[in-house]
């Protein structure tokens, strides 16, 4: 680039002329910052570009791992907190140097200063609203009693890439759908757990929930029967035995105890 | 026309001087229909996923992606076939051996930069001899550490980093005149530092 007086080499962000003092500047605005605010305006765009499947990455295959999921929920809201109040900061006290304003106003320029960045403001919002998201996100696993593999196959609104399922094969007669709302059970936290398997006996499948109730701690369990709508609810007193029988319709609802108890409510996912 | 003359210094001459012919020239068809095509792929497909409920992947980005290419496509299909025409028609070129001039009638606004800083000049959407100029400095990918979207973001008027001259005839010529005039500039330059 030269300047178009004297024919000198000169820079893109050049003011003057470094041979004549002709003003050879490209711009009459000039954006005063401390270099560590270039970099980080910069560093925005790159760091949203990324977060966004990062966040969809970790959602779709730790979401099984509740408490997990919720610890790094709250990091990252705190993080998006942080996140926030520096970029409101640098916005604030964004300095200028003394040289630089000199030579500007000489040069009669607009001086602009830098003020919050979008994107970093983008991703504090994003990483603030994680917890909400987790606390409210279902997670529902399929596990198959013959390999015994855990797979989450669907969470509640978003699918979820699954290494396999077992859902449309002719064989299956019945569906135990397991429900828990506490840390027990199979250490995946699973809000409620869909297990298939080929033909079994009756014999057979009392055995199964039994082994459930009294191993894995689940406070009920749902048999969904594949053809039709019936619901049969097993459900377990504090005692740890199973106390009684009860038909139950619908996702979500109470059901009563033979001797007037009432339990939580247990949401059922009725449709895989 | 707009008088140019009164803008000239004392060794400039007007070389070439016109307007616009809106309506003539190509209308970068090809671009637009990429765009809107590839918008429409990773728009429509992510929407069937959800929709059908069948597919087992997460189309959000990939939707997103859709719908800016999309949004560019549309955006630019607008300005070719309505805005261009009451954009352009008031405008007027001037090359002169120094600099090109643009003159906007509607905000009477008057710019120029100088040809001895305009290394990048580019011809595109020619069709039946009527096309697009833009003629540019050069900017090396180190600029970018430095406040170089200030430069083409805010430009100064009396030193412009890029003019573009739309619908015009003979782009092509007038860019081996703004090459030719570069050139006898650079030399001239070259044999006055010498003295």
């Amino acid at each position: 680039m030269k300047c178009f007086k004297c024919g000198a080499d000169i820079n893109v962000d050049m003011i003057k002329c470094p041979k004549c003092g002709n003003n050879v500047s490209f711009t009459n605005v000039k954006d005063v910052n401390l270099m560590a605010i270039d970099i980080f305006h910069l560093m925005g765009p790159i760091v949203l570009f990324f977060l966004i499947p990062i966040l969809i990455f970790l959602f779709s295959n730790f979401l099984i791992f509740k408490e997990f999921s919720r610890r790094v929920s709250n990091i990252a809201f705190w993080f998006g907190v942080g996140l926030l109040i520096i970029n409101i900061l640098m916005a604030i006290f964004n300095k200028t140097r003394k040289v630089n304003l000199e030579e500007i106003a000489a040069e009669n320029m607009i001086v602009k200063r830098k003020g919050i960045s979008l994107c970093w403001l983008l991703t504090s919002i994003i990483l603030m609203c994680s917890p909400v998201i987790v606390k409210n996100v279902k997670v529902y696993g399929v596990i198959d009693m013959y390999s015994q593999d855990i797979t989450v196959i669907k969470v509640k609104g978003i699918e979820i890439p699954s290494i396999y399922t077992v859902f449309g094969e002719k064989e299956i007669e019945y569906s135990i759908i397991l429900s828990d709302e506490y840390d027990a059970g199979f250490k995946t936290n699973f809000d409620s757990i869909m297990i298939t398997y080929k033909k079994i006996t009756e014999e057979e499948k009392q055995i199964y929930i039994n082994a459930l109730i009294n191993e894995y701690d689940y406070k009920a369990i749902l048999v969904y029967d594949d053809m039709g709508d019936e619901i049969i609810c097993y459900v377990r007193n504090e005692n740890k035995n199973i106390f009684s029988m009860i038909t139950i319709d619908g996702y979500t609802y109470n059901y009563v105890v033979a001797d007037g108890q009432y339990e939580d409510k247990i949401l059922v996912y009725k449709e895989l | 026309m707009y008088n140019f003359s009164k803008e000239l210094e004392s060794d400039e001459r007007i070389i070439w001087q016109g307007k616009p012919v809106p309506g003539l020239g190509g209308k970068n068809t090809a671009g637009i229909i990429i765009l809107i095509i590839f918008g429409l792929i990773f728009t429509g497909i992510p929407l069937a996923a959800i929709i059908i409920d069948n597919l087992n992947f997460s189309p959000i980005i990939v939707m997103l992606l859709g719908l800016f290419l999309l949004f560019l496509g549309i955006k630019e299909l607008i300005y070719q076939l309505f805005l261009k025409k009451g954009a352009i028609s008031d405008d007027y070129y001037c090359i002169t051996n120094k600099r090109v001039f643009k003159y906007e009638a509607k905000k009477d606004k008057l710019v120029y930069g100088y040809i001895i800083n305009y290394e990048d000049i580019e011809v595109n959407n020619v069709e039946n001899n009527y096309g697009d100029l833009i003629v540019s400095i050069k900017v090396e990918k180190t600029d970018y550490s430095k406040n170089i979207k200030n430069i083409f973001k805010y430009p100064s008027p009396t030193n412009m980093p890029l003019i573009m001259m739309e619908s015009i005839q003979d782009p092509n010529i007038l860019a081996k005149t703004i090459k030719d005039a570069r050139e006898q500039l650079l030399k001239e330059m070259e044999n006055n530092n010498k003295f």
